[in-house]
């Protein structure tokens, strides 16, 4: 029996339980982009949920006699979490660091060492916080002073951890708000480290930026390693090395919603004009249905109304019109896909209409030009619709038979039911796939024939 | 509960409540400690209490295997589960014997329970309340994701590898050292176990969709990092994807069987009759000047407290205080008891108010003892808090009492002291069972409306009725006014 929030706050009173909106959520879903691998992206939604959340409880909840701010700063902090997690809080003359964790219970909870003993990281307070992303909400167990940490922890010399237990954690943060008014010193000495040169930087930041599934963190000995992150300048060259390495390939698709496109990619009409245009496109066609007079197309409009029955053709409306409002409000994807192309067709470039892109693969597939469609649109609901189509190019006419088009998830898995290949008897003018996604997610397209394939990415 | 609580344990538990039995070995070794430490009865009992507490936790960690100083503690910590099940069956009555069996449990280890409890966080003699809100709050901890009509851990629906995945290293620990797990296994597991989560991380997988080439990565990592386990050759082999992923399923398996343990009957723990060493209490050295100067510390902090919160001058700083630390309400629920005044201002007043208190008493700590102020000394003295305002409310209970008539005080005795059933009682005062359990229901809402009183003539409150306040002094009444009867009715 799953507990509600208001009987696990009154089990656990002593701690500080935040509920997570689900704005909250999409929020720190898009803070979590810009990263060089899922390891980065979780730190940075995990992390940036917490910092939030908790930020806005300290201002609404406690007498902010002294400043709050974020450290390194606003711009910085989300570059840590492409190599560690944890948020650091400056309070006054206070520093905190938020410790979060999806752990299901608070036996104990890892405070890396960066936040320990780099000395312009180390901190006062240490918070440790349970994430429940099912349930949507924070627990903030309470709150440890660095001399007890480094006292009391056991410290795991592999992953450089520090692992406290919940007997030493106190549950109560008044205390420590308490204890910052009265300003103890509950830092103790940080062991300053050996600088590195200039030369030594450099050298360490080239091997670290190579593409990794980790963080580079236990790639150098925690010395070197913490004297790189303890300035600021190396810290962000590091990180724009390693997400530059990464993220110059990926194309984002929200953002052509607003018209802006990453190189390679072009507007359909352009790369599809009258000397490239393959047969099947010359004439106002969808499908075999004709659209290339007012009459056709009302009455095209009209007969897709009729194959449905879950939204109603609204009185008095232009077909254009009414095709928008078929996209946005059928629940149907095959046939909001089939609205857009019948608008493409009518109304090119009519305004809430899907943004289509094309992007020319050459020959690079076996000799065969193919031309990779990507088309999105924005849902009602928030989500976004995608469509996937590969073309022939040039003076062909049909796909190759065998050619696949394949929808990957983030790890390079392939989705189920995401996979159209392209028939030999008859062949086919095109394939495509559909499906819906929200923004932020990942997913890659590969198109395969025999022994070669390509593979374009994207962020929704 | 006076010194009843180092020398009787659980019998049977009847409905709600558990009914104890004497232990006579330990119950003369505490009388035995009562004569050497205050042979002319001079001491306050509370006093007594503490500083019996004291020599049993030194002896303790001295010698941990002594197994009647293990079952003194085993006592202590029974009482403590009760007063936490008590609290917890608030939710729902049907909870309390379940809860009560689990903590038999965790009261049957009383060394590794108090193994963080670091005897310099009783830095200032008045130990004795940290050490029991240390206790409680532990108990809670660890009884809570075991019940699982109640628990945040729901081991149900979950599989072995997602308990691996989302348990903390501890919890691992502790399972694996409950089956029985050696030290270099222990570390091997730990360290597979650490790749599984940074491979877990590096990847938007649900760790039930996890295929093999997924857990090859793991010992892949595994393999990186091995030799830094400092094993020998022997025990530090590499392992595959197969391997990893029984490992993982082991973690799961044992974080499991530490969770869901089978309830055990209360007799979990009962001492051996085998004669022990039993001198090794009554050698324990006592030090009478140290002992005589710990008194008048703990009587010039008491009056300290006293001349501190009676002296406020602010009734609204009193009400405030007592609420929050007589009544144990948050924050959120005192603001509600102020009606006509908004909630942010009360919060405000009780901040600015429990800070100028605690630095108070932090000062004089540390200028009467020269400790060094610390977030856990703060901590210790937001329990010396809790235990004033929990004596002050003791008060009430014997004023109260006193004014029960001699049958009522007999029926409470023969209830409460002499754990005599309703039927029991009903034939030796000629009532019947119903008749019987109306009258103590009746005395018992007696005892909590004159409780609510007292306490509202204390802080010049009318408090509202169905108010957070009100629902304490319910929830508390049944569990002091037993402790209170054995302090006065015996």
């Amino acid at each position: 029996m799953k507990l509600t929030l208001q009987t696990l706050s009154s089990l656990y009173s002593e701690h500080l339980w935040l509920e997570l909106s689900d704005s909250d959520l999409e929020q720190a879903k898009l803070a979590s982009q810009g990263y060089s691998n899922e390891t980065g992206r979780n730190y940075a939604y995990l992390n940036s949920l917490c910092l939030n959340t908790f930020l806005n409880w300290i201002q609404n909840n406690l007498s902010l006699e002294a400043s709050l701010s974020v450290f390194p700063n606003e711009k910085l902090l989300p570059n840590v979490w492409e190599f560690v997690s944890g948020c650091g809080i400056n309070w006054g003359s206070k520093r905190l660091v938020l410790i979060p964790s999806d752990a299901i219970d608070i036996a104990d909870f890892a405070v890396p060492q960066e936040w320990v003993d780099i000395p312009n990281w180390a901190a006062d307070y240490y918070l440790p916080i349970r994430v429940d992303l099912e349930e949507q909400y924070l627990q903030v167990w309470g709150f440890v002073s660095r001399n007890t940490l480094k006292a009391k922890a056991d410290y795991d010399p592999i992953y450089r951890l520090y692992y406290l237990e919940k007997d030493w954690v106190v549950p109560n943060l008044e205390i420590m708000q308490l204890a910052s008014n009265l300003c103890l010193d509950e830092k103790g000495k940080v062991t300053a480290l050996p600088k590195l040169s200039e030369t030594e930087a450099k050298n360490l930041i080239e091997k670290l930026s190579k593409p990794s599934p980790y963080s580079p963190r236990l790639n150098a000995t925690f010395e070197k390693w913490g004297a790189l992150l303890n300035e600021s300048y190396w810290l962000q060259k590091l990180y724009e090395r390693r997400v530059q390495s990464v993220s110059s390939t990926i194309s984002v698709l929200s953002r052509w919603l607003d018209n802006v496109v990453e190189a390679g990619w072009q507007p359909f009409e352009e790369l599809f004009n009258a000397k490239t245009l393959a047969p099947a496109f010359r004439a106002q066609r969808v499908r075999g249905i004709e659209l290339e007079t007012p009459e056709k197309a009302r009455r095209a409009v009209k007969q897709l109304y009729k194959s449905q029955s879950e939204v109603s053709l609204p009185p008095n409306i232009e077909e254009r019109d009414a095709l928008v409002y078929l996209i946005q409000n059928t629940p149907d994807e095959s046939l909001r896909w089939k609205a857009a192309e019948y608008l493409w067709a009518i109304a090119p470039n009519y305004p809430d209409s899907a943004i289509r892109k094309v992007m020319d693969l050459g020959v690079q597939l076996m000799g065969h030009p193919i031309a990779l469609m990507v088309a999105v649109l924005r849902k009602l609901d928030g989500k976004v619709a995608v469509l996937l189509r590969a073309y022939p190019m040039e003076n062909r006419t049909k796909l190759p038979p065998g050619l696949k088009l394949i929808g990957l998830d983030e790890n390079g898995a392939s989705i189920p039911r995401l996979e159209a290949v392209a028939r030999s008897e008859p062949q086919d003018d095109y394939i495509s796939l559909y499906f819906s996604a929200d923004v932020g997610d990942r997913f890659s397209v590969r198109l395969t024939l025999e022994d070669t394939s390509i593979t374009e990415q994207f962020i929704v | 509960m006076p010194l009843e609580c180092f020398y009787t344990l659980p019998d049977s538990i009847e409905e709600h409540r558990i009914i104890w039995r004497v232990e006579p070995r330990l119950r003369d070794r505490i009388n035995g400690l009562r004569q050497k430490i205050d042979p002319l009865a001079e001491l306050d009992e509370k006093i007594l209490e503490a500083r019996i507490a004291r020599y049993l936790f030194e002896a303790l960690q001295q010698h941990p295997e002594h197994e009647l100083l293990r079952t003194h503690w085993i006592a202590f910590l029974e009482r403590r589960c009760e007063k936490v099940a008590t609290r917890l069956a608030h939710l729902n009555p049907s909870y309390f014997r379940d809860l009560v069996l689990i903590g038999a449990e965790v009261a049957s280890h009383p060394v590794k329970f108090f193994e963080n409890f670091d005897t310099q966080r009783s830095q200032f003699e008045y130990w004795y309340p940290t050490l029991k809100r240390f206790s409680d709050a532990k108990i809670k901890y660890l009884i809570i994701p075991k019940f699982r009509e109640l628990t945040g851990i729901d081991t149900l629906g979950r599989t072995h590898l997602g308990l691996a995945a989302r348990s903390t290293r501890k919890q691992v620990k502790e399972a694996l050292h409950h089956l029985g797990y050696g030290q270099a296994e222990l570390s091997r597991y730990l360290l597979a176990w650490q790749c599984f989560q940074e491979i877990r991380n590096s990847i938007k997988l649900g760790v039930n969709q996890f295929k093999l080439e997924h857990f090859q990565n793991v010992a892949k990592r595994y393999g990186e990092l091995r030799e830094q386990l400092a094993l020998p050759e022997d025990d530090n082999l590499d392992i595959n994807g197969e391997d990893i992923k029984t490992w993982l399923e082991n973690i799961g398996m044992a974080i499991r069987k530490l969770l869901d343990p089978p309830i055990a009957s209360l007799d979990t723990f009962s001492p051996s009759t085998k004669n022990e060493d039993i001198s090794l209490l009554e050698n324990i050295p006592y030090q009478p000047r140290l002992d005589e100067e710990m008194n008048q510390t703990i009587v010039a902090f008491r009056e300290f407290i006293a001349h501190l919160l009676e002296g406020l001058q602010e009734t609204q700083e009193k009400q405030l205080l007592f609420l929050r630390y007589g009544l144990e309400l948050k924050q959120s629920q005192i603001g509600k008891e102020f009606s006509g005044q908004a909630q942010y201002q009360i919060s405000r007043l009780l901040q600015r108010l429990n800070n100028r208190i605690l630095t108070q008493i932090g000062n004089w700590v540390e200028q009467h003892l020269g400790l060094k102020p610390s977030s856990e000394c703060l901590n210790e003295i937001e329990a010396v808090l809790y235990q004033y305002y929990s004596d002050k409310i003791d008060v009430f209970f014997e004023k109260t009492i006193q004014l029960f008539g001699i049958q009522s005080r007999e029926v409470l005795k023969l209830f409460y002291i002499l754990k005599l059933k309703p039927s029991v009682i009903g034939a030796k005062i000629h009532k019947s069972d119903a008749e019987v359990k109306e009258l103590l229901e009746v005395m018992s809402q007696w005892v909590c409306s004159s409780i609510t009183e007292k306490i509202q003539a204390e802080i010049q409150l009318e408090l509202p009725s169905q108010c957070a306040a009100k629902k304490r002094i319910t929830a508390f009444t049944e569990a002091r006014l037993e402790t209170i009867l054995q302090l006065y009715l015996q």
